[in-house]
């Protein structure tokens, strides 16, 4: 039964418990509000699954802890925007905040952006979210979408010369 | 009826099926496509070159990973990742200690980094680890152990070196140029284990050469190393300015000369203080003259001490031309074991002058009567000459005899002006030499009278060469005296030595010294 279960899941339907239980580590995570904030993915990830019953099929792994890390990053780079937007109108941002500052901004761009090219081809957004959230290599995005490396490698150019577009008004990146 | 969206969708597909027949195309047959696709859809067109250019504006643009992997607190094999101690291109060194015992045995772990295209990476991850795994020396770091994480990234544990980089290390000790060449040679000793194992390390610097506490040196970092074999056709090799030998900053091939010169820039650091610095395209400022620049008024006696010698061991090692450099690390630690024993150079052995001259600066007396055989033949020569414009029989002998004494004659030349001794180009220091020379000839060659008597002659005639001819006169009589009664003197020799009586003889006449 619990064999059975992975393989049910669809290539964008994380396991709703799964998905909520990764959440609430990354919040608690991000509570903690250390100064040096490095998120763990792969302790996050492996946390979270060693609590679930039933872990999905390992090749899905991959993407799980992709979108699970753009999610909380994006989440947390609004927050600390939002904040900071609050703190400016009352005092002068310091100036150690400016890289962070610009980081931050990038990733809620970068999301917006991905959520638009999802629209047009969710497998170029599945690809981004693979490399650049989730780390993985082309051979590992392949192997992760059943598609040659050759063709990943292509698309990847593809969605990153497009986004580039997207999000490079307004950022150096 | 389509909606906006899907059409946007269809937009989209028929750019991706565009941009993926075009994007594996070389830029002229791309640009060509794309001229072509302007006249049936320019919109296409215009959106695919704005594709194109983004990704030429942007190469790095999303290529580094949001977030890389920690592995602080992981287990990792048998050994349990405590702390990241450095992070570079290629990846992340680990400080780890071994789980499974009571005494916590530590180590460096190197992983792979997480992300980032890696195929080429992982090649030299995995060359670096065969590398270690061959290497075994006291003063290279050595391989413990070894395996892939759970997410395919190999990792491999080797010995953990807290020390110091070279440099600093002797700086810090206060180590004396003795000292730093032993404790460089013992770097040698390390590079030449790697080049017998045909390893060549490509990146020697000081970084890559710790010196431990106790002052053992470790080499480390064989990220870039390269089998000798496959070094010869591999390209693309990471620089380290300063340190990268010119055909490694060339990109060509490399052979064991590559690490040679490197290990020049590390010792000319050493002695120096400094970087080789350039005089032109192809040469470096001499060691000694670096370090007497430095404004800090280092005290001459380092720029003596580096003057000659190390001069040339140095820039011998930093030649531009690798087959000018030594041929190995073997010759270079040579060298510099002759400098500490305080013999000669095989780095200036190329240059005769320069082996005659220290010689001379040790034995002034026997170059000088070396120089004045030398000079005599020359002079024996010219009556050669006089000789076979004559017709005589040993005209063509002569001629030999000629030619190699003007050869003999300008290396003594050189000799005599590297060796500083430029008076004796004038007639009075050289005269005064040549009294000094024939009073030791007495006493030295008193025993070999054939070998005296030769070299009387050969003064007189540099006597008379410089207008002595009293002299000239003396040292005459005296060399016939004993050539007749030898019979190792030929006619020839006792009737030029007659001749040139007669000539101090008739000149004497004619200045009315007599």
């Amino acid at each position: 039964m619990t064999d059975a279960l992975p393989r049910e899941r669809d290539s964008a339907g994380l396991d709703a418990a799964a998905y909520a239980e990764l959440r609430s580590i990354a919040a608690r995570e991000l509570g903690r509000e250390r100064r040096d904030h490095t998120l763990r993915p792969t302790d996050l990830v492996h946390e979270a699954w060693l609590r679930m019953e039933g872990a999905p099929s390992a090749e899905r792994v991959r993407l799980w802890a992709a979108r699970t890390m753009r999610q909380v990053l994006v989440d947390h780079a609004r927050r600390r925007s939002a904040l900071r937007r609050d703190a400016g109108a009352r005092e002068r941002l310091d100036e150690d905040a400016g890289p962070a500052l610009e980081r931050d901004r990038y990733l809620v761009d970068l999301d917006a952006a991905l959520i638009e090219l999802a629209g047009l081809s969710p497998e170029l957004a599945t690809i981004v979210e693979l490399r650049f959230f989730g780390g993985c290599t082309v051979q590992e995005a392949a192997r992760e979408l059943g598609l040659s490396p050759r063709t990943v490698k292509r698309r990847w150019r593809l969605a990153k010369a497009w986004l580039h577009g997207e999000v490079a008004d307004g950022h150096d990146a | 009826m389509a909606t906006t969206h899907e059409r946007a969708r269809a937009h989209f597909a028929r750019v991706q099926s565009e941009f993926e027949a075009l994007v594996e195309l070389a830029a002229g047959a791309r640009a060509a496509r794309l001229v072509e696709l302007e006249r049936s859809d320019a919109e296409l067109a215009r959106e695919l070159a704005r594709l194109f250019a983004a990704e030429r504006a942007a190469p790095a643009f999303l290529e580094e990973p949001a977030e890389t992997r920690s592995l602080e607190g992981t287990r990792v094999g048998a050994w349990r990742v405590e702390e990241r101690l450095a992070s570079g291109g290629m990846g992340e060194v680990w400080r780890v200690a071994r789980a499974d015992t009571d005494h916590p045995w530590r180590a460096a772990l190197k992983v792979l980094r997480a992300g980032s295209s890696r195929e080429a990476l992982e090649r030299r991850f995995a060359s670096e680890r065969r590398t270690l795994a061959a290497l075994s020396h006291p003063d290279v770091v050595s391989l413990i152990d070894a395996g892939t994480l759970d997410d395919g990234r190999p990792w491999f544990v080797m010995e953990l070196v807290e020390g110091l980089p070279l440099t600093r290390y002797c700086d810090g000790a206060g180590l004396d140029l003795r000292a730093r060449i032993q404790l460089f040679l013992r770097v040698c000793a390390a590079v030449r284990h790697a080049h017998q194992r045909f390893v060549l390390h490509c990146d020697l610097k000081p970084s890559n050469i710790l010196v431990t506490a106790e002052g053992h040196p470790k080499l480390l970092d064989f990220g870039i190393a390269e089998l000798l074999s496959a070094a010869a056709g591999s390209h693309g090799w990471p620089i380290t300015p300063g340190y990268s030998s010119p055909e490694q900053v060339r990109g060509e091939a490399l052979t064991v000369a590559a690490d040679v010169w490197s290990l020049g820039a590390l010792l000319h650091e050493l002695l120096t203080g400094e970087l080789p610095r350039r005089a032109s395209e192809t040469a470096f400022v001499r060691p000694s003259e670096v370090a007497g620049a430095t404004p800090d008024g280092r005290p001459q006696r380092a720029v003596r001490a580096l003057r000659g010698d190390l001069d040339a061991l140095v820039l011998r090692a930093l030649a531009a031309r690798a087959s000018e450099r030594y041929a190995s690390v073997d010759d270079l630690a040579a060298d510099l074991n002759a400098y500490l024993a305080g013999r000669a150079l095989a780095a200036r052995a190329e240059r005769p002058w320069e082996r005659a001259l220290r010689v001379a600066r040790r034995h002034p007396w026997t170059v000088l009567a070396t120089a004045v055989a030398v000079l005599s033949l020359a002079a024996s020569s010219v009556l050669f000459a006089r000789e076979m414009l004559r017709g005589r029989d040993e005209a063509r002998q002569g001629w030999r005899a000629h030619a190699e004494a003007v050869q003999v004659t300008r290396l003594l030349e050189d000799v005599l002006k590297e060796a500083g001794l430029r008076e004796l180009v004038a007639p009075e220091a050289f005269e005064r030499s040549l009294d000094r020379a024939a009073l030791r000839a007495g006493e030295s060659f008193g025993s070999a009278p054939e070998t005296l008597g030769r070299l009387r002659i050969a003064f007189g005639a540099l006597y008379l060469e410089i207008d002595r001819p009293e002299k000239a006169r003396d040292e005459l009589v005296q060399g016939l005296a004993l050539a007749r009664a030898h019979r190792g003197f030929g006619k020839e020799d006792l009737q030029r030595a007659a001749e040139l009586l007669a000539e101090a003889e008739t000149r004497l006449t004619a200045s009315g010294e007599r």
